[in-house]
């Protein structure tokens, strides 16, 4: 009796075809040779930031942090412009529509909802996939971390980032998606330069997402900051620094001599 | 990716999905509504979704024109999956359809 239960149908295994197959990494690298053709690449616009990511990719969640004023936000509407023709979906949840609408100096084509829902997920996942059947959609700006989940409810504050930042990431693979997510950071001195560990309440941001980019306002010009990629998972680039400076109202980058 | 390949990978997936259909045919009335039918059915449910994925994951920076493809593209497969569903519910049994 003992035996019959023990009995392994090995037909079953060796004919198995299922999607979650087991399959030798030669394989693997085939099929993926022949999907890596359905990746989405963007290019930033900035000459070294370009060089250092060699663009962005669908797939990748990219954490954009600073302190308070640093241009979170001036940077990431820099970078809808320089995606165009790929469109982006703006949840910009810190602004009212009106004046973020106001804060670009031309205004461009993106994509946002009428209103905003705060602190749900399931929300945030209907209206991008309504922008992504509506308008197909390449990237997703989500302004910021701290409007997708109640603080005041949340037992845990870094778990609780730790599941957004998975659940975004999940996304962003699942339909083919570029997401940036802007972060704020723990309150830093601004003559020292800040890194990816001063990004608030969470070091779950860093270790969830692809690529982490800080930037903070040089406190001796009225318009230039600093852009550091932290890290990069893909290209495996740490702490490399660029400058930029804003023209018109958005941000450029300015190339040394 | 611009418009004409993404058209041409939503094609080349829409023919390897002609070619996958064969491996769970005849799917015809008359074979025997037994347990292998059902895995048939099952099987073509199951390569429609897959497709309807892969389509998905097209949209992601498409142009307008490749947008109405492949939605029409989903559209289609979504009767299919439909149709399929019901043949499935008949021979299951939990389901009578006119």
């Amino acid at each position: 009796m003992q035996q019959d239960k023990d009995t392994i149908d090995f037909n079953k295994y060796l004919n198995y075809k299922g999607p979650d197959q087991v399959v030798t990494s030669f394989e693997l690298d085939d099929i993926l040779a022949q999907s890596s053709d359905q990746a989405l690449s963007v290019k930033s616009k900035m000459p070294t930031l370009d060089k250092l990511l060699e663009g962005f990719e669908s797939g990748e969640l990219i954490a954009i942090s600073g302190p308070r004023k640093s241009g979170k936000t001036l940077f990431a509407q820099s970078l809808t412009v320089n995606f165009l023709p790929t469109k982006s979906l703006w949840f910009s949840y810190e602004l009212t529509l009106k004046q973020f609408l106001r804060t670009f100096p031309e205004l461009p084509l993106f994509i946002s909802p009428l209103k905003l829902k705060a602190y749900s997920l399931p929300w945030l996942k209907e209206r991008i996939l309504e922008a992504l059947f509506k308008h197909c959609i390449g990237v997703v700006f989500i302004d910021h971390l701290h409007f997708l989940f109640d603080m005041v409810r949340a037992k845990n504050t870094s778990l609780e980032i730790g599941q957004v930042v998975r659940f975004l990431k999940q996304i962003a693979i699942e339909f083919n998606l570029i997401i940036f997510l802007l972060c704020h950071m723990r309150k830093v001195d601004l003559k020292d330069e800040p890194t990816d560990a001063d990004v608030r309440d969470s070091s779950l941001v860093s270790s969830e997402s692809d690529t982490g980019l800080i930037l903070w306002r040089l406190v001796d010009t009225d318009n230039q900051a600093m852009v550091k990629v932290s890290y990069s998972r893909r290209t495996g680039v740490l702490d490399k620094t660029f400058k930029v400076v804003k023209i018109n109202g958005l941000l450029r980058e300015i190339q040394d001599e | 990716m611009n418009d004409a390949e993404t058209i041409e990978r939503a094609n080349r997936v829409l023919k390897e999905l002609e070619q996958e259909l064969n491996t769970y045919q005849p799917l015809a009335w008359g074979i025997p509504w037994d347990f292998e039918a059902v895995e048939r059915i099952e099987g073509i449910i199951a390569l429609y979704h897959d497709r309807k994925r892969y389509w998905i994951k097209l949209l992601a920076g498409a142009s307008e024109t490749a947008r109405k493809i492949l939605i029409e593209f989903m559209k289609c497969a979504d009767l299919e999956i439909e149709g399929a569903e019901s043949v499935l519910f008949m021979i299951q049994g939990k389901k009578q359809h006119a």
